[in-house]
């Protein structure tokens, strides 16, 4: 009895910059998400992150999450760095046999936030069934 | 061989409206991420949200957790949260000067500012 569903989108969202006298200012927002399950297996990440950027600063913050469920799971998530945000979450579940993954990474810069969310669905018998998804945004 | 099958949906909600302010809401499976950048006053429904949010020392409901990353000045912050099930973990930072603060079973010992 087969069944696998990964499943992986991604957003991509910009905000227009405004004109500055010093570079691009402006506001951008971004992230991406995936989920991934077979045969009780199942794995869930994302991750959110924003940044704005005026002449004199720039302000960011960045949330990344994860979930896992199934016989033996493993769940992962931090976030790194000072000015420059680096995020990752990871979540995996398995039975010995089959197997669900999501990992999704997100950095979070001065003038741009961008994120991939990369699923794995596995049962055996079966070629793993992969998907990525992307969101960036760019202040320009 | 049990059958399960998971669903998940990701959302976008956002506009850039002439303030240039920029919004994102990620949904995938029990998993809800928001992030926005710009002050914003236009869903202040959410910002109480953030604020008062399921902030509880109740560790019966483990599970179930988040984490709110808002900058000094508030023009950015991003915030993500799980429902019960399974094994969750969430984690946030943001620039020198924001504050992260977690709910859920990470609210006692998980609180920063930088």
């Amino acid at each position: 009895m087969k069944y696998a569903i990964p499943f992986a989108l991604a957003i991509v969202m910009s905000a227009p910059a405004f004109a500055a006298d010093k570079g691009p200012v402006g506001n951008a927002a971004a992230g991406s998400g995936g989920a991934a399950a077979v045969n009780g297996q199942s794995a869930t990440t994302l991750g959110a992150g924003a940044v704005s950027k005026t002449p004199d600063t720039s302000s960011k913050a960045l949330a990344m999450g994860g979930s896992a469920a199934g016989d033996n799971v493993k769940t992962r998530s931090a976030v790194h760095g000072g000015n420059n945000l680096n995020g990752q979450a990871m979540a995996m579940a398995h039975n010995g046999g089959d197997m669900a993954k999501s990992h999704t990474v997100c950095h979070d810069r001065n003038d741009a936030v961008a994120c991939r969310t990369k699923t794995m669905a596995h049962e055996p018998g079966s070629k793993p069934v992969k998907s990525t998804s992307e969101g960036s945004a760019t202040i320009q | 061989m049990t059958r399960f099958s998971t669903t998940a949906i990701l959302l976008c909600l956002g506009a850039s409206p002439a303030l240039a302010q920029a919004s994102i809401d990620v949904q995938a499976g029990n998993l809800r991420a928001n992030a926005q950048a710009g002050t914003s006053d236009s869903h202040p429904e959410r910002d109480k949200q953030i604020a008062r949010g399921p902030r509880t020392d109740d560790t019966r409901n483990c599970e179930a957790r988040g984490v709110s990353v808002q900058n000094g000045n508030s023009s950015a912050s991003a915030s993500v949260s799980t429902s019960p099930g399974g094994s969750s973990v969430v984690a946030g930072g943001g620039s020198p000067g924001s504050h992260a603060e977690f709910f859920g079973c990470n609210a006692p010992t998980d609180r920063s500012t930088r």
